[in-house]
C-alpha cells in the first residue's frame, strides 16, 4: 500500500488544519476520520464563538468547520472517513479498519495524532445512586438535540458550570426544556463570564456554586437527584434538597482521547495526561506529532488549529528529511500554573506561542518568564482563571536570546 | 449587570435617568457601550437547527446573520422548529427570511450535500 | 431435632431478646413467624438465628417491622390462552437458564416466563465471576456440595456454549487484621494471621478435598510486586476460575432457545390456578399457560412467587453487593485474583476481593450490605467508601481516577442462607430453587441436574431428545480474532468493518449479529451485555447513540422508543423540537 508523508489520525479542527499545512508544503496527506463526515466536535457545536482570531469574526462551530473543509476539499489531501485506527504498536505499525479497505496497514514518514478529546463519565467522578436511563454527559446530548434529532429529557439537572455545561443550559433551554439548575462543586464557575450572563442569566437558570449532587434517584428512568452543599470539601447532609426531574446532564470535564497511545511508548504529561510535545509538536517518539485536544483541552479553537498548523508544518518538514530540532530547552512553570503547552521548546527560528493553563484565580498577576540568569519577559495580566487558558508569544528574537537549556515561568501577585 | 466584552468582567453599575443610561465600575469604553446596548435594547443572535430532507443527516444548523431582539428569541424558536428545507444547502443560504419582522434573515451555517 | 425441639430453642432465643409476643408456627421444619418488631435489623437479626438451627428447612417471616408494607398486586389477569407446557420455568436469571437448558435435553415442551426484557436481568448480571471452589461454604451446606459439582462441570459447560472461562487460581491472603478477634494485641493477630489462618484454611481444602498450595512470601511479592507488603501470608488456589456471568446466562438460555424451549420475556407471573393441591394454570400478564409443572427460579421474588401459588415456605431478604471496576491500563498491576482471608468468616459472605474480569478489568468487590428494598440496586457513597477501605488497601497503587464503572446486585437470600432446591410440600407440580445466591453461578450447572433428578424422583421419565444441540455458536467478536480472521470477516461482510464502539472495538456487523441472536435483543443494556458496546472507557458517551439508531434501524423499534432495559427505561422524551412543537 502507498506511503504517504503525513498520516493524520482525527479529522476535528487540529487534524483539518494540520492538514492543510502538510498539503501546503508540498506534503502527501492522508488523514483518517473515524465519524462518517469530517469535522470533529464542530459539526455539532451550532453555538456562535469560534473564529474570533483566525477570522476576525463569531462564527459558529459548522461555518469554522466548514472554511477548513472547503480548503481540504481544494487540497490533494487523501480523506478516508468512516476509518477506525485500531491501534498503533510500539514500533509505530499503524493498523486502520473501514468497509471498503477491511484492515490495513498505514504506511507514512511522520503521524500527526489529532484525536481530541473525550468527556469525564459518571463513574469517574463516583457520582452513588441508581442506574437509571437519562444520565448524560453534556456532549452526548449536544449530539442527540444537534444532530441525532432526539430530546433526551424535559426536566433537567445539569453538573458542572464549565463552557460546554452552560452552552447546554441555554440550548436545551431553547429547545423547550425546563433547566431546573446548574450545579458547581467549586466556588467559582468554570466557564467564560460571557456564558454565565448569555446561557444562564438571560434565562434565569439558578446557578448552585459550591454544590454537588449526591445520588441519582430512579430505577428505569431519571426521576430525581438530590442535591447538597459542599462545607470543606464534603456534602453537607443537613442542606440536602431532593429535585425532581428527568434527566441528569454532566459536564464535569474534558480528557484528552489518548487511548490509541497506551501501547506506545509516547511520554505523557502527569497532569494534562496527553503527550509531551516540544514547539513542533513533535512527541517523545521521532515522526510522531501531536496537536489539538488530545494534548491538551483547549478554550478556543482558534489556538486548536494554531497548534495543528503548526503540527502539520513540522511533520511534512521532517517527512522531507529536513532537521527540525534547534534547540533543547525545557520549561519549568510553577505552581500557579498546571499545565503548559508545549512542555519543550525546540525551535527558535520562528515565534513559538505558550499555551499556559492557571491553576487558581489570581488578579493584578506579573507573570515573568526567565532562563536561567535573566527575566525575559514580564507581563502583567489583569486576571488569571483556571477557565482561561493564557497565550504567550515568544517571539524568534526572544527565543534566540534563551541562554541555557531551562526557562522557568513564574507568577508575582503584586 | 457583568460586563462580557472581555475576561475581566467588569461589574457595572447602571442608571437610567430621563432616557440616559449611566454607567460606573466599568474599566474601559467597551462595557460603558455593552451597558448602553443591554439596557436600551439588548440584542442576541440566534443558531438552532432546523428539519432538512433528502440530506445525510436530520437537522441542519442555522444562525441568524446579525443579533435580533433578545426578547424574541424564544418565538423564534418556535418558528423555526416547524421548518423544513431541503437539501442540497449551502453555507450562508437564507433558510428563513426575515423572521418576526426584525429584518434578519435565518440562514444556513455550513453546507448540506443531498443524499 | 424435631419441630418441638426447635420451637423451644425459638422461644428461649426470643425471650431472651425481649420478643416474647411473637408468634411461631412450625410445620415439618418450616418456622413461620408473625408479631411485631422494632426495626428492619431485628426481623433480619430473629431470621437468622433461627435459620442457623438445625433441621430448619425454611422461615417465612412476616414480622412486621416499622415501614414495611404489604406488597398490593396492581396487575389484573389477561384471561387469553398463551400456551400450554409440560414445563413452566419462571425467571430467565442464570438459574431458569440452566434449567431451561438442562430440561431441553429431554422430550418436554418448555417454556420460560421472564417480566424483563431480556433475560439475565435480575442479579446474575451483577455476579462478580468468580467460579468459586467451594472452600468457602460452610461444609454440609447443599450450596457447598453443589458448588463443588459446578466447579467441575463449568469448564466443560463454557466450552459448549462457548462461554469465556479462564482458571486464573486465586490467592488468598491474610493481613493482620484477618484475625477478627480486635482485643488482641496486635503482635498475636500478626502472628495468628500469617501462620494459623494458613492452616485453618489448607485443613478446610484437604477435608473437602480442593488443592491449595502453600507460596513463600517473597514468592508472592515477586508475584504480585504491587501488592500491599502488610500482607502476611499467601496461598494459591489454583482451581479458582473466572468466567462471564452474563454470557453464560445468555448462552444458556440461546442454547435453550434453540433446542425447542420457548421464552416469553416481558412477561410476569401475577398467580397461579391449583386445583386439588395441584397446578393447573400459571398466570401471566400476557395471558394463561396451561401447565402440571412449575419451577420456581425467580430469585428476589422466588418468596412471593411460591405464596402466590400456596407455597409459601420461606421468605427472602436481599442482600446488596456493589462492585467497583477499572480501566483496562491498569490491569498489569495484577497477576492472580485475590481475596483476603477473615476469620472467623463473617456468615456467608467470602470477602470479595481485588480481581478482575475476564475481559481484563480490575475489579473491586462484591461488597455485602443487609438492604430492605428488593429493588434497590443503587450504589451509595457508603458502598463506595466502604470498597475503597476494604480492597484499596491490598493494592495501593490503583487510582480512584481509573474507575470506569460502578453497580450493584442484590443477593436472594433465605434465612438459612442455604439453596432451598426442592418440591413444595403443600401443592404438587411445584419445585422451588429459592434462595440462590453465591455460589449460584457455579452451581447452576449442577441446580439444573439436581432439578432433572428431581423430577425423576416424582416420576417423570426423561426420555432424552435425539435432536438436541449440546453446542452453541457463541458470537463473533472481531477483537478476539486473528489480523487474518478479521481481514476475511471483513471481506465477507463490509458491516464488521464499521466501527461503532472505539474504546471495545465493536463493529456494525457484530451489533447486528446480536440483535438477530435466539433471544431477541430489543434494549440497549442487552446490546451492551452480548457485544461490550459502551462498556469501555468512555462508557458509550461516542458510541450510544449510534448503537440505539442500529438498534432501532434492525427491530423496527422508533428510535424515540429505544429503552436502555425495558419498561420504562426510554433513553429519549421524543424526536428533536417535540417540545418546542408540543408534539409529546
Amino acid at each position: 500500500m502507498k506511503q504517504y508523508d503525513v498520516v493524520i489520525i482525527g479529522g476535528g479542527a487540529a487534524g483539518l488544519a494540520a492538514a492543510i499545512e502538510a498539503d501546503v508544503q508540498g506534503s502527501s496527506v492522508l488523514l483518517l476520520e473515524r465519524n462518517p463526515e469530517i469535522g470533529g466536535i464542530l459539526l455539532q457545536c451550532i453555538h456562535e464563538g469560534f473564529g474570533n482570531f483566525i477570522f476576525k469574526e463569531l462564527l459558529t462551530g459548522p461555518s469554522y468547520a466548514q472554511c477548513f473543509i472547503d480548503l481540504i476539499m481544494k487540497s490533494e489531501v487523501e480523506i478516508k472517513v468512516n476509518t477506525t485506527v485500531v491501534d498503533i504498536k510500539r514500533t509505530g505499525y499503524i493498523t486502520a479498519m473501514n468497509k471498503e479497505d477491511g484492515l490495513f496497514p498505514v504506511h507514512r514518514k511522520s503521524i500527526i495524532l489529532s484525536m481530541g478529546c473525550r468527556e469525564r463519565t459518571r463513574a469517574q467522578v463516583l457520582l452513588p445512586g441508581m442506574r437509571p436511563s437519562g444520565v448524560y454527559t453534556a456532549g452526548c446530548v449536544q449530539r442527540m438535540i444537534n444532530v441525532e434529532g432526539v430530546m433526551p429529557g424535559k426536566e433537567i439537572v445539569i453538573l458542572g458550570s464549565g463552557d460546554v455545561g452552560l452552552i447546554m443550559a441555554r440550548r436545551l433551554t431553547l429547545e423547550g426544556a425546563h433547566v431546573l439548575g446548574v450545579y458547581e462543586q467549586s466556588s467559582e464557575p468554570g466557564g467564560l463570564t460571557r456564558n454565565i450572563v448569555q446561557c444562564l442569566e438571560d434565562y434565569d437558570i439558578p446557578l448552585f456554586l459550591d454544590h454537588t449532587i449526591t445520588y441519582i434517584h430512579g430505577r428505569n428512568r431519571v426521576t430525581g437527584v438530590t442535591v447538597a452543599q459542599l462545607l470543606n470539601g464534603k456534602p453537607d447532609k443537613g442542606s440536602e434538597k431532593h429535585i425532581l426531574c428527568d434527566c441528569v446532564v454532566l459536564a464535569v470535564g474534558l480528557i484528552p482521547d489518548t487511548a490509541l497511545l497506551d501501547e506506545t511508548q509516547i511520554v505523557r504529561d502527569k497532569i494534562t495526561q496527553g503527550p509531551i510535545v516540544d514547539s513542533s509538536f513533535q512527541t517523545s517518539c521521532k515522526g510522531v506529532f501531536a496537536c489539538g485536544n488530545v494534548v491538551t483541552v483547549f478554550d478556543v479553537v482558534d489556538d486548536v488549529s494554531d497548534t495543528g498548523k503548526r503540527a502539520g508544518l513540522f511533520a511534512s518538514r521532517y517527512a522531507k528529511g529536513m532537521s527540525i530540532d534547534e534547540a533543547i530547552i525545557s520549561i519549568h512553570i510553577d505552581q500557579q500554573f498546571s499545565s503548559v503547552i508545549p512542555q519543550r521548546i525546540s525551535t527558535i527560528s520562528d515565534d513559538v506561542k505558550l499555551y499556559l493553563r492557571p491553576l487558581k484565580r489570581v488578579e493584578h498577576a506579573l507573570l515573568t518568564i526567565s532562563d536561567e540568569s535573566y527575566v525575559l519577559i514580564k507581563k502583567h495580566i489583569r486576571i488569571m482563571k483556571p477557565s482561561e487558558m493564557i497565550v504567550l508569544n515568544l517571539s524568534s528574537e526572544i527565543l534566540s536570546k534563551i541562554k541555557g537549556t531551562q526557562l522557568y515561568i513564574g507568577v508575582d501577585a503584586t | 449587570m457583568i460586563c462580557i466584552q472581555c475576561p475581566v468582567g467588569c461589574v457595572l453599575d447602571i442608571e437610567k435617568q430621563d432616557g440616559t443610561v449611566f454607567v460606573c465600575g466599568n474599566e474601559c469604553e467597551r462595557g460603558k457601550d455593552y451597558a448602553i446596548q443591554e439596557v436600551n435594547s439588548p440584542k442576541r443572535m440566534i443558531t438552532t437547527t432546523v428539519f432538512i430532507q433528502n440530506a445525510f443527516r436530520l437537522l441542519l444548523p442555522v444562525q441568524s446573520e446579525r443579533p435580533i431582539p433578545k426578547h424574541l428569541v424564544k418565538s423564534c424558536m418556535l418558528v423555526l422548529s416547524r421548518v423544513q428545507v431541503k437539501a442540497p444547502i449551502q453555507y450562508k443560504d437564507i433558510i428563513y427570511e426575515n423572521i418576526m419582522g426584525t429584518g434578519v434573515n435565518i440562514i444556513a451555517s455550513c453546507d448540506m450535500k443531498q443524499r | 431435632m424435631n419441630d418441638d425441639t426447635i420451637r423451644r430453642k425459638i422461644s428461649r432465643y426470643l425471650k431472651k431478646q425481649g420478643h416474647s409476643s411473637i408468634q411461631i408456627d412450625i410445620t415439618q421444619g418450616i418456622v413461620s413467624l408473625q408479631g411485631a418488631v422494632n426495626s428492619y435489623e431485628e426481623y433480619i437479626e430473629i431470621g437468622s438465628f433461627i435459620g442457623t438451627l438445625d433441621q430448619v428447612h425454611g422461615i417465612v417471616n412476616n414480622l412486621k417491622y416499622p415501614g414495611r408494607t404489604r406488597k398490593k398486586r396492581t396487575k389484573s389477569i389477561v384471561n387469553s390462552d398463551i400456551g400450554t407446557a409440560d414445563i413452566v420455568i419462571i425467571g430467565a436469571g442464570v438459574i431458569g437458564s440452566a434449567i431451561a437448558r438442562e430440561l431441553s435435553k429431554y422430550q418436554y415442551s418448555i417454556i420460560v416466563v421472564e417480566k424483563e426484557a431480556d433475560v439475565c436481568c435480575g442479579a446474575s448480571k451483577a455476579n462478580n465471576a468468580l467460579v468459586h471452589t467451594g472452600i468457602g461454604e460452610p461444609i454440609g451446606s447443599l450450596k457447598q456440595q453443589l458448588c463443588a459439582q459446578g466447579h467441575k462441570m463449568f469448564k466443560e459447560l463454557a466450552k459448549d456454549l462457548q462461554v469465556p472461562y479462564q482458571e486464573t487460581g486465586m490467592w488468598m491472603v491474610t493481613r493482620e487484621k484477618s484475625f477478627n478477634p480486635f482485643f488482641l494485641p496486635s503482635r498475636i493477630r500478626k502472628f495468628l494471621s500469617k501462620y494459623v489462618l494458613q492452616l485453618i484454611i489448607l485443613h478446610r481444602g484437604k477435608q473437602l478435598g480442593i488443592p491449595l498450595n502453600r507460596v513463600a512470601l517473597d514468592t508472592f511479592q515477586q508475584i504480585e510486586p504491587h501488592a500491599n507488603h502488610d500482607i502476611l501470608s499467601a496461598l494459591f488456589s489454583p482451581t479458582y476460575a473466572l468466567t462471564n456471568p452474563y454470557l453464560f446466562t445468555i448462552a444458556l438460555a440461546e442454547n435453550a432457545s434453540v433446542n425447542g424451549v420457548q421464552f416469553l420475556l416481558q412477561t410476569e407471573v401475577i398467580g397461579f390456578n391449583i386445583k386439588d393441591n395441584k397446578v393447573k394454570h400459571v398466570h401471566t400478564t400476557k395471558g394463561i399457560i396451561q401447565t402440571s409443572m412449575v419451577i420456581n427460579a425467580t430469585g428476589l421474588y422466588a418468596d412471593e412467587v411460591a405464596e402466590m401459588a400456596g407455597a409459601c415456605e420461606y421468605t427472602i431478604h436481599p442482600k446488596k453487593g456493589a462492585i467497583i471496576l477499572f480501566d483496562y491500563n491498569l490491569n498489569k498491576f495484577l497477576t492472580h485474583p485475590l481475596s483476603c482471608v477473615e476469620f472467623p468468616q463473617p456468615l456467608n459472605y467470602k470477602g470479595g476481593g481485588v480481581l478482575y474480569t475476564i475481559e481484563g478489568n480490575i475489579q473491586w468487590g462484591p461488597t455485602i450490605l443487609e438492604c430492605e428494598d428488593k429493588t434497590d440496586e443503587s450504589v451509595t457513597q457508603q458502598d463506595i467508601d466502604e470498597m475503597i477501605q476494604r480492597y484499596l488497601p491490598l493494592f495501593p497503587c490503583l487510582k480512584k481516577e481509573s474507575i470506569i464503572q460502578f453497580f450493584s446486585g442484590v443477593r436472594a437470600c433465605s434465612f438459612t442462607e442455604d439453596f432451598i432446591i426442592r418440591p413444595a410440600t403443600q401443592i404438587q407440580g411445584f419445585i422451588h430453587v429459592a434462595g440462590i445466591q453465591s455460589p449460584g453461578l457455579t452451581a447452576a450447572p449442577a441446580i439444573a441436574k439436581m432439578v432433572s433428578d428431581i423430577l425423576r424422583d416424582l416420576g417423570w421419565n426423561l426420555k432424552r431428545r435425539v435432536e438436541f444441540k449440546p453446542l452453541r455458536h457463541g458470537l463473533k467478536s472481531l477483537k478476539e480474532c486473528s489480523l487474518s480472521e478479521k481481514q476475511r470477516y471483513i471481506l465477507d461482510y463490509p458491516k464488521y468493518g464499521n466501527i461503532i464502539c472505539r474504546c471495545e472495538l465493536v463493529s456494525e456487523g457484530e451489533l447486528i449479529d446480536a440483535i438477530h441472536s435466539p433471544i431477541p435483543v430489543t434494549t440497549i443494556d442487552g446490546l451492551k451485555r452480548r457485544t461490550r458496546i459502551g462498556m469501555g472507557r468512555c462508557q458509550g458517551g461516542f458510541c450510544l447513540l449510534e448503537a440505539a439508531r442500529i438498534l432501532s434501524r434492525e427491530t423496527g423499534i422508533p428510535l424515540e422508543l429505544i429503552t436502555k432495559k425495558g419498561e420504562n427505561s426510554h433513553l429519549f422524551i421524543g424526536p428533536a423540537k417535540c417540545l418546542l412543537r408540543g408534539d409529546l
